[in-house]
């Protein structure tokens, strides 16, 4: 059995909404093995997005315990929870989330700005995770020169480019064309395959999810286990 | 590195806002160094005018040449001081000096002007050796010539050479313009100290001016003189003298301006709080997206810093620029604690420059705080708009 790299018990999260509790996760317990490309499915407001940010530490669990990499979530600082971050996670998202004013390399090359690496090492960390999703020839690019495709795969550069430990993908094909799309996709399956990264997936697209290794329904904040 | 490519950038994109934050922030830094340039200016000036060898005498209780009054007696035994250098010709040098005012009309406005008139004798010119003829000669004694400042030449058009100063019912006439590097003897006009005094029907002296063998001595030969109630004089070294007569237009002049400095900034400031608190508003997914890649609350904080001082910096140096235009141009104002008109210039110091910059650097700073401070506070997940669910 290969160590989970994820390991939540009884997660629980709460929301406030105009003097009322909403449970968004309902007491969630779920393991994900180190290696795994898993896809979560859901309809709009099961959970999903939400239980993504608390596995990458951007969210924290009303109740329950979170223990992703070795490490317990629920239990660090705001600051030691971004160093986290930066060493474990990379993110991406369904709109890019691009820096606008900086160019491709530039915007790949920002989660190295938190390592001790030289400016030599950096320039060859980052073309070397351009060179991976294809994008090369557009360093010096800036995003509002770029297709949304390509945009998206700057973002899967930038979320790969300090070697995380898990990349995380909320709905990351959610604002593409089919052709990009698929790009993306097999980019993610061949991380996944070649450098055994794991990608926990975030989508509403089923297509999508076949890609992944293993699929995950949550309904209404609980997640549907297989049979 | 990368932060300030990327603070800068955010400047730049957003350059019209940008560009009128640095106008308010230069525009406070310009009226502020040019309010310590003009101060500096007159300063300098007055600080400028006599020569640390020579020591002034006035009459005890004086408070400037007008009120003070020396007798011939008194000037004859004054000048005979074994401290006081003696000349080649055997005399020495102390020139005795009664000090007018005299109101002529302005070449640009029109309007009339008082001016500092000063009966002298030829001596002066080893007295205060700094001061020499560029145009014409200097007075015969004994007569009704005069010769005048570089400034007053610029600025009164009967006070140019061979033409005639009309003051007590005679006539004067220009034979000569001086230049004293810039002090405020060239904002005066020199003539015979007799025909002066004869003129005005004055017995004695407004004050004397004695150059010191040794200038280190002055403390001793004051304390000397001072001391001696024949004398009942006051001993001051001449540069210093000067420079307190304009001590009440330079306050003035500071506090004046550092008032419309404050007032000026509290509005720069809230401009620099607002291009700021937008730039924030328009970039909350960009900071929630930081912060997921892992940079921490502190990291926010700082590049938002790092831009608002990159704002005030080039404030700074634009103010400064502005400012620096300034530098040499002349003017030329009433003298409050004297009543005469003083022409003196904007002057830059590298100090000011260093004041204007670090002024504007705090105004962004203190501008920048708020917004900073927003930033680094906000939500990850409500920056990044995600949904809750």
């Amino acid at each position: 059995m290969v160590d989970p790299v994820v390991h939540l018990h009884q997660v629980t999260k709460t929301y406030s909404r105009g003097g009322t509790e909403v449970s968004v996760i309902k007491d969630l317990s779920f393991v994900i093995p180190a290696g795994t490309f898993l896809a979560i499915m859901g309809p709009s407001g099961s959970g999903k997005s939400t239980l993504l940010n608390v596995i990458a530490g951007i969210d924290r669990p009303t109740s329950g315990s979170v223990v992703v990499a070795g490490t317990r979530l629920d239990q660090l600082s705001e600051g030691e929870m971004a160093r986290w971050r930066a060493r474990h996670i990379g993110y991406v998202f369904q709109t890019y989330n691009l820096i606008p004013v900086l160019t491709a390399a530039e915007n790949v090359e920002l989660p190295l700005a938190l390592t001790h690496l030289t400016r030599r090492e950096r320039v060859d960390h980052v073309k070397t995770a351009l060179r991976l999703v294809g994008l090369a020839d557009r360093m010096d690019h800036y995003p509002r020169q770029l297709s949304g495709g390509q945009e998206q795969r700057v973002g899967v550069a930038r979320a790969i480019v300090s070697d995380p430990t898990m990349i995380l993908a909320d709905e990351p094909t959610g604002n593409l064309d089919r052709e990009s799309a698929d790009d993306i996709l097999t980019l993610l399956a061949r991380l996944n395959r070649e450098l055994g990264k794991t990608i926990v997936m975030v989508t509403h697209d089923p297509r999508a999810a076949e890609r992944a290794q293993m699929i995950r329904h949550l309904e209404k904040g609980l997640l549907e286990m297989p049979p | 590195m990368l932060w300030s490519v990327y603070s800068l950038r955010n400047l730049w994109a957003r350059r019209v806002t940008t560009l009128l934050t640095l106008s308010g922030l230069g525009l406070v830094v310009f009226v502020f160094v040019a309010i310590l340039m003009l101060a500096h200016g007159l300063e300098r000036t007055m600080g400028r005018t006599g020569d640390p060898a020579n020591a002034i005498l006035l009459s005890k209780g004086a408070l400037s040449e007008i009120e003070s009054s020396l007798s011939r007696d008194q000037a004859g035994v004054l000048a005979a001081q074994p401290d006081v250098v003696t000349l080649e010709d055997h005399q020495v040098a102390a020139v005795r000096e009664i000090a007018l005012q005299l109101t002529l009309r302005k070449q640009d406005r029109g309007s009339l002007a008082s001016l500092s008139v000063r009966g002298s004798s030829p001596v002066v010119f080893a007295v205060r050796p700094r001061v020499r003829i560029v145009h014409g000669r200097a007075w015969q004694p004994g007569t009704t010539e005069v010769i005048v400042g570089s400034q007053v030449a610029r600025q009164f058009p009967e006070a140019r050479l061979a033409e005639t100063l009309r003051f007590g019912r005679r006539e004067w006439t220009v034979v000569g313009i001086f230049e004293a590097e810039g002090s405020g003897f060239d904002s005066e006009v020199w003539g015979d100290v007799d025909q002066m005094m004869t003129t005005f029907h004055r017995t004695a002296f407004s004050s004397m001016t004695l150059r010191l063998a040794d200038p280190e001595m002055l403390p001793a030969f004051k304390a000397r003189l001072e001391r001696d109630p024949r004398f009942k004089v006051s001993v001051k070294r001449e540069p210093e003298y000067y420079e307190g007569k304009a001590e009440g237009l330079a306050r003035l002049i500071r506090v004046t301006g550092l008032f419309l400095t404050v007032v000026f900034s509290v509005g720069a400031i809230l401009g620099a709080t607002m291009t700021m608190s937008a730039s924030v508003a328009h970039r909350t997914t960009e900071i929630g997206t930081l912060r997921t890649l892992g940079f921490t609350r502190g990291h926010i904080l700082q590049a938002f810093m790092l831009e608002s001082i990159l704002l005030g910096l080039a404030g700074g140096l634009l103010g400064v620029a502005g400012a620096a235009l300034l530098n040499r141009v002349t003017i030329s104002t009433v003298n409050w604690d004297t009543g005469a008109e003083l022409a003196f210039g904007f002057h830059l110091t590298p100090g000011m420059v260093g004041e204007g910059v670090l002024f504007a650097v705090c105004m962004g700073l203190i501008g920048g705080l708020v917004p900073a401070a927003r930033a680094a506070r906000l939500d990850i997940v409500q920056a990044l708009g995600e949904r809750t669910a």
